[in-house]
């Protein structure tokens, strides 16, 4: 479509302006656009389309040197959003909060050039302490109250999984989309693995 | 509406260099996927659950509350003017959010993250900055469920963001590093430390009103502390710089300095008609010659640094009934530059 002021250029901005009360569509080109318009919304749009946070560049940049070879992880994907690694690697966001946990230990050496480490040092989430205060001691109660009474009629279902069990169960809970079990195995399997070591 | 300027207000009548302190915090709902592998639907829904929690707590009870369907595009680059949101959410076709009275704080919904804070002070205050946004962020924190990881931290869409969630920076008016060609070798030695400075309301490297802001880059494997103490330190040395050549080039050439400021003053009291880069240009210098007391004003709060945010395009438009040409922002900004700018003495 033409610009309907100078009918010479290619209309590229569409707007629509209030005439008393009725509103009527317009169809201009750029130039005419900068002469009737005093900031084009678009030209706004243009203006700091380039500015992509560098930092995100760097990352994929980085990431990119490792796609050349087409190797396995490559495939490797979120159970809960879909994403796959190689997408990943070209956009360098990722899709969900499980995504870390199945590409986190795939990128730990790019995350170190960027940030000052892998582990998170700042402040703590509520859960976090809800999760050491409340989830926890209940574990370690279980256990003490096994070793007081020895024969309840729990028996061996109060048993503690053993470490490969629970990483079945997490398995199991990731395979079956039930995130919240999957997270409460994961966080009980690395809390009983920083306790055995 | 371009008479009500908040927190900033009063910016430069205690503050040099350093004219403000921002804290950004990035947080994701655990629910949702990230805006990646969010649909429109979904992110409807994420926007409005967000409003709905937010909206029956007493903290946000005095905050002013937006959607994108009630803004046009003056008021949205408006609010983008004043600093109240980020160019990213400007671009977002779905948003909302809440912005404070003093406009000092400000929750953004539906930004690269889930939801975005963001706490300003005034002057040299990273701390207050932080406590600010922290604050707020506990309190959202406590009504929906953020994603969170003991490992990663705070979880966002970009890696590059992950841990903390923060982004801390500080706004400075360098005007003498900017004209002696310094901001290019400060921006490689900034790097090194992490940091990056960036030019702020300009196009490109340079800023038009001499404004610069630097960031950390780092938000993982360090804490909030380290990083706010880290940034410190590295403003008030550029600060520092920045200081040591006003003043040898006052020393220098003392009656060409205080001409210039008076020159612009001059143009500035009179122009009936100024573009935006003249004007931030000449702003700047007047801002220069009160820091430095070449030129006296009459009031001790006089404060240029509102008046800049007041003479961008948006701002001037608020106010019209109907869309403005260009000629007739120059116009409107040459009115409310004479009706702002504080009295000099002679």
């Amino acid at each position: 479509m033409l610009c309907e002021i100078c009918g010479e250029r290619e209309a590229v901005y569409h707007f629509l302006r209030d005439d008393n009360g009725t509103l009527t569509e317009h169809w201009v080109c750029r130039e005419c656009a900068r002469k009737i318009r005093p900031m084009s919304w678009y030209e706004y749009m243009e203006k700091h389309a380039d500015k992509r946070d560098a930092f995100e560049k760097l990352l994929t940049g980085m990431l990119k040197g490792i796609t050349e070879d087409d190797r396995p992880e490559m495939h490797v994907s979120c159970p809960r959003c879909g994403m796959v690694f190689k997408e990943f690697v070209q956009v360098g966001k990722f899709g969900c909060p499980e995504c870390y946990n199945v590409f986190g230990p795939l990128i730990e050496d790019n995350m170190l050039k960027i940030q000052a480490g892998t582990r998170h040092l700042g402040k703590k989430y509520q859960d976090e302490t809800e999760q050491e205060e409340i989830e926890i001691p209940s574990v370690v109660k279980k256990i003490k109250a096994k070793g007081k009474k020895k024969k309840t009629e729990e028996g061996s279902k109060s048993e503690p999984l053993s470490l490969e069990e629970l990483k079945a169960q997490m398995q199991k809970a990731v395979e079956a989309e039930d995130y919240e079990a999957a997270a409460r195995f994961r966080d009980e399997y690395r809390l009983r693995k920083g306790q055995e070591s | 509406m371009t008479g009500l300027l908040r927190w900033y207000e009063q910016a430069d009548a205690n503050n040099g260099i350093i004219i403000s302190s921002k804290v950004r915090l990035a947080r994701n709902f655990s629910k949702y996927n990230f805006s990646l592998k969010l649909s429109e639907e979904a992110s409807a829904k994420m926007i409005h659950e967000a409003v709905k929690e937010l909206n029956g707590l007493k903290e946000f009870a005095s905050f002013l509350e937006y959607d994108f369907k009630d803004l046009d595009d003056t008021q949205k680059i408006a609010l983008r003017e004043r600093h109240c949101i980020s160019d990213f959410l400007l671009q977002q076709k779905q948003a909302a959010g809440f912005i404070s009275p003093k406009e000092d704080i400000s929750v953004m919904l539906n930004e690269e993250d889930h939801i975005r804070i963001q706490a300003y002070s005034a002057g040299n205050d990273l701390k207050s900055a932080y406590k600010k946004a922290s604050e707020i962020d506990d309190v959202i924190g406590s009504a929906v469920h953020y994603a969170y990881d003991y490992k990663y931290g705070y979880l966002t869409i970009c890696p590059s963001n992950a841990g903390t969630g923060m982004r801390a920076s500080v706004m400075l008016h360098l005007p003498m590093l900017a004209a002696a060609g310094g901001i290019d070798s400060l921006a490689s030695e900034v790097g090194r430390f992490q940091m990056k400075l960036k030019s702020v309301g300009g196009t490109g490297k340079y800023s038009i009103g001499d404004m610069y802001r630097i960031s950390n880059l780092v938000t993982l494997g360090v804490s909030e502390k380290q990083i706010l103490e880290n940034l410190k330190a590295i403003a008030e040395m550029v600060a520092k710089q920045e200081a040591e050549i006003q003043k040898e080039y006052i020393d220098s050439m003392p009656v060409r300095a205080r001409d210039t400021v008076y020159r612009a003053y001059g143009v500035l009291k009179y122009a009936r008609s100024i573009d935006l880069k003249d004007a931030l240009t000449l702003l700047s210098e007047i801002r220069f010659g009160i820091l430095n007391g070449l030129v006296k004003p009459v009031k001790k709060t006089a404060a240029i640094y509102p008046i800049m945010i007041g003479a961008s395009p948006a701002n001037l438009c608020l106010e019209a009934v109907e869309t403005l040409t260009e000629e007739e922002i120059n116009t409107a900004r040459a009115d409310f530059i004479r009706k702002n700018l504080p009295e000099i003495e002679n």
